[in-house]
């Protein structure tokens, strides 16, 4: 159980940059996942913390050890940073049974025979593969080879437990079990979890903590629902949430003394947004389809439309509605019988409404200033 | 930097891998770079046997006399245009005979409904893996004409006729012998680019109507084309260092290539216009890889995305098909039992050309030295003659040494090149190694005499040692084991190392545990290709053999000159004999599939 600490780490191959001058701070006993699109720069991280990449420059402490420092000449090999790492291909050796798989760690420490046959065995037994020892990683389905990998790190009692995107070789049902599976691994064993995921409703579900990366720079560290309702600029409320964020081009207007947003043949308004200097320049809405509310008969302050299609999801609809030349998504709980071309009124939800100023950041509206 | 931080870069860098790659990269300079240096400069020196030839140097001395005397003297015509042209006519022609007979092969094996496909595809095989220059021996024990003395072929004997000297000798015979003994590569080439075209490109094509002969001329040919094409420049590289077989055909009627005009240059005391003629021949080699990698890079590629692969209906050859079956039978039968039978029967005839069973003996096998038997030579049979037997232990020795150490450093490149992947180091390790493949086989073994002939530095002369036997055949056949150990490297994710790591194994625990156990299949059956190649190999070696390292190939030699055939032939049976029992039995216990290594 530790904190760990980056400090200014640059990663760079060749001429490109994989990570930013990152700095980020994982808490002792958290399930922090980093999260973001192919080549943000979540596994390199991952794989600085592990010690098989090494820093451009900058330092990485895991607890009170500094385990690398590019000025200090600091470095600690993996096999001694005390952490395990579960690879995205599980990285199984196919030439040993689960039982050798799974007691690797042990036997390189030259531990005693029975020793290692105790272990092993408890720590099979708590992730339910005790009655497949003797087989090979090959005789094993995709959910129990996963298993197996993150026994093979737990054998070890690592201080922290490093997952790069464990569960993208699943299929969609299994992927579910599992998540909840090792949201309970990290809830019994009390170690901290970097988790890398480019699944925004992994990283949400599972996590206590989420990094968003986007071209190798943190773009927030936040708890999953706040980073949800209170993304720090656009990419993010883009990145996180499906079906996506409606972002609608628009201009800042002034309303009664504060800001608004007039866009597409939207408007919406942030009383506490006073910052009129603001007002004219270019901006974006942001509305999360499940903040819209739908209605089939005119209402006083909607917004008129026309349904564009309808695509039931079982427990809920997606109503693709047209408004000017912007198209709208917007989740609907109840059958309304909508039908194409059908003109629709649409009201968002008070305090739902995201402004994103033209830099991409979130329009401050919290009143401080 | 301070020194600290530069101190533990350093650390963190000197991986195994780093140091492997470095090690390797310097020694593959040295092996290959370094020659090619040593000999420009040989060909711009008199040496000590050219001071009379070209009066008034002392040797060591500068002179361009070389130069002028292989491109613009009076003998420049013999001293290399005229070989220049034979080896172009020879090299062009018999690579398009090999391709046609392995394309054709290759079609019917894969595409149509031929009987007994699986006898033919071994049977295709053999005669690459045969040394290349039996079937010339063989053809001159059948063909033979009194030109050059003694008895006469077996034809003759048969028929009383006597055959033209274009028939017997020279180029016709070089074509045709070198094309039987090179169709293997173009057989195996295009048959694995045929299996390889996903059936559905095909069923697409007939589904929008086109007929059979259509999608073959539209889809199927130009999809195996970059197969076909590199199945020519392979061949025609090969051809290019080939010795034996224009030696034996070319010899008689003085028909001299580069690779004999090499030979020739050297065995006349004229090294310096040799090592030009080798030069000459490493840059054509050079040329044709460039060719390969650039103009055939980009569409190779296409032929290995292979689909699914799914059961594609066969072509059926209809009434053709016995006669195209018997056809292809005698076909194979006469270039691979018909070779090593006449040369068995030739071994067991006492005097040559009489084939009557009172002339069958065992001498030239068991029987003691003697100069009143048979041909009188005074040489023991080869399996009590001490020479021959020290020749064929050397032969073995070096075949397992070389196999080994293409082995070990063919997985070490593979391991560094995989580790590495992406880097230029990967990239400049990974090309360096496959550039002796290209080298013309003579004109390498060239580049090693004039590189160990005397010390360098640290580096003993090694002339006169089976060591430089043992380096000339490694470096050479490092190619085959790198490719393979690159392929087979790349398949293991560095993640199965990288778990190792992070358990807190060691380097050689790694290795030792982890690496080598994945890789033990691929190991092992990668010692086959270059402990057969060195069995077999002639030209490679012929310059860098001393008496006390003969090799059972290089000192066939030494009999074919005497015009003793039955000691050449026997000691091939025994060298065709081993080398098809040691891949007979290595695919029994491995599943080893030679086919695979052969293409590189």
């Amino acid at each position: 159980m530790a904190e760990i600490v980056l400090k200014n780490v640059t990663k760079k191959f060749g001429s490109v940059t994989a990570v930013d001058n990152l700095s980020l701070v994982i808490e002792e006993g958290s399930f922090t996942t980093l999260l973001g699109p192919s080549g943000c720069g979540k596994t390199t991280t991952l794989r600085m913390i592990a010690g098989l990449d090494h820093p451009t420059s900058g330092e990485i402490w895991i607890g009170d050890k500094c385990v690398f420092s590019s000025d200090k000449g600091h470095y600690v090999p993996p096999g001694k940073r005390n952490l395990g790492l579960v690879f995205q291909s599980y990285a199984l050796w196919p030439h040993m049974t689960v039982f050798e798989n799974i007691s690797f760690g042990l036997s390189v420490q030259k531990r005693r025979a029975d020793d290692i046959q105790e272990i092993t065995s408890e720590v099979a037994a708590i992730l339910r593969i005790d009655d497949l020892l003797d087989r090979y990683p090959s005789e094993l389905s995709g959910g129990q080879q996963q298993r197996v990998a993150i026994a093979r790190v737990l054998v070890m009692k690592p201080q922290v437990m490093l997952l790069d995107e464990p569960l993208s070789n699943l299929d969609a049902k299994l992927r579910m079990d599992m998540r909840s599976e090792i949201k309970r691994l990290h809830s019994e064993t009390g170690s901290t979890i970097v988790y890398v995921t480019h699944d925004q409703l992994e990283a949400l579900t599972m996590s206590t903590d989420v990094a968003v990366l986007h071209n190798g720079i943190l773009q927030q560290l936040a708890p999953p629902m706040d980073l949800y309702h209170c993304p720090k600029n656009m990419f993010i409320a883009d990145f996180v949430g499906n079906p996506r964020i409606n972002l609608i081009q628009g201009r800042l207007v002034e309303e009664q003394g504060h800001v608004a947003i007039e866009a597409g043949g939207l408007r919406a308004s942030f009383p506490r947004a006073r910052d009129l200097s603001l007002v004219g320049r270019d901006a974006t809405l942001g509305v999360r389809p499940e903040d819209i509310v739908l209605s089939a008969n005119p209402t006083p302050e909607g917004f008129e439309g026309t349904v564009y299609s309808v695509l039931p999801a079982g427990s809920e609809w997606y109503v693709r509605v047209k408004i000017g030349d912007d198209l709208l998504t917007v989740t609907e709980y109840d059958d309304m019988g909508l039908v194409n071309d059908q003109p629709v009124w649409i009201r968002i939800q008070p305090n739902r409404a995201k402004c994103f100023t033209n830099n991409g950041e979130l329009l401050d509206d919290t009143g401080r200033n | 930097m301070n020194p600290q931080a530069f101190l533990g870069r350093v650390r963190r860098n000197a991986t195994p891998h780093t140091i492997l790659s470095v090690v390797i990269i310097a020694f593959l300079l040295y092996v290959v770079v370094v020659p090619l240096a040593v000999m420009i400069k040989e060909t711009f020196i008199v040496h000590p046997m050219e001071r009379f030839q070209i009066p008034g140097t002392l040797p060591g001395d500068a002179t361009l006399s070389h130069w002028k005397k292989t491109f613009t003297g009076s003998s420049a015509g013999a001293f290399f245009f005229k070989p220049l042209m034979n080896t172009l006519i020879m090299s062009i022609s018999m690579s398009i005979l090999a391709m046609l007979i392995g394309g054709i092969l290759a079609w019917l094996v894969v595409r149509t409904d031929l009987p007994g496909k699986k006898f033919i595809s071994n049977l295709a095989i053999v005669p690459y893996i045969m040394p290349s220059w039996t079937m010339s021996l063989a053809w001159i024990t059948l063909f033979k004409n009194p030109r050059i003395g003694g008895s006469v072929g077996l034809f003759q004997y048969l028929t009383g006729i006597t055959l033209p000297d274009w028939f017997s000798y020279g180029m016709f015979p070089i074509v045709i012998t070198l094309a039987v003994h090179y169709f293997p590569f173009g057989f195996m080439l295009i048959s694995s680019a045929l299996e390889n075209i996903d059936s559905q490109l095909e069923e697409s094509a007939e589904l929008l109507g086109a007929g059979r002969r259509l999608t073959l001329r539209r889809i199927v040919f130009p999809l195996v084309m970059p197969a076909i094409l590199s199945t020519f420049l392979l061949t025609f590289s090969r051809g290019l260092g080939t010795f034996g077989t224009p030696s034996f055909l070319g010899g008689p009627v003085r028909l001299y290539v580069l690779s004999t005009l090499l030979h020739a240059n050297l065995v006349g005391q004229r090294p310096g216009m040799a090592y030009l003629v080798a030069l000459v021949m490493i840059l054509m080699g050079s040329l044709i890889l460039y060719m390969d990698t650039k103009l055939l890079g980009a569409r190779k590629s296409y032929v290995t995305i292979s689909g699914k692969g799914g059961k594609r209906g066969l072509v059926s050859l209809g009434k053709a098909k016995w006669p195209v079956t018997v056809l292809v039978m005698v076909f194979l039968v006469c270039v691979t039992f018909v070779p090593f039978g006449v040369l068995a029967i030739e071994s067991l005839t006492l005097i040559p050309g009489d084939y009557s069973l009172s002339n069958l003996t065992l001498h030239y096998w068991i029987g003691p030295a003697s100069t009143s038997i048979g041909l009188r030579t005074g040489e023991a049979g080869i399996l009590r003659n001490t020479e021959i037997l020290r020749a064929l232990g050397n032969s073995l020795k070096v075949g397992l040494l070389t196999a080994l150490v293409c082995g070990v450093l063919g997985m070490l490149i593979g391991y560094t090149v995989a580790r590495m992947r992406g880097t230029r180091f990967a990239s400049a390790l990974d090309q360096l190694s496959f550039m002796p493949y290209l080298m013309p086989s003579i004109a390498f073994g060239s580049a090693f005499l004039a590189l160990f002939s005397v010390p360098r530095g640290p580096v003993p002369s090694l002339y006169g040692t089976l060591a430089l036997l043992v380096l000339a055949c490694a470096v050479k056949y490092l190619p085959y084991s790198s490719r393979a150990g690159i392929s087979a490297m790349m398949q293991i994710g560095p993640e199965l190392e990288e778990a190792a790591t992070m358990a807190g194994a060691s380097w050689f625990k790694r290795i030792s545990s982890i690496i080598f156990p994945l890789q033990k299949s691929s190991f092992f059956s990668g010692l086959l290709l270059p402990f057969i190649s060195a069995m077999r190999e002639l030209s490679l070696v012929v310059l860098l053999v001393t008496p006390g390292t003969q090799l059972a190939t290089s000192i066939t030699l030494k009999f074919t000159d005497r015009g003793w055939y039955p000691y050449t032939n026997a000691v091939m049976v025994l060298i065709v004999l081993t080398v098809l029992a040691t891949t007979w039995i290595s695919r029994k216990l491995m599943g080893t599939d030679l086919a695979k290594g052969i293409g590189g």
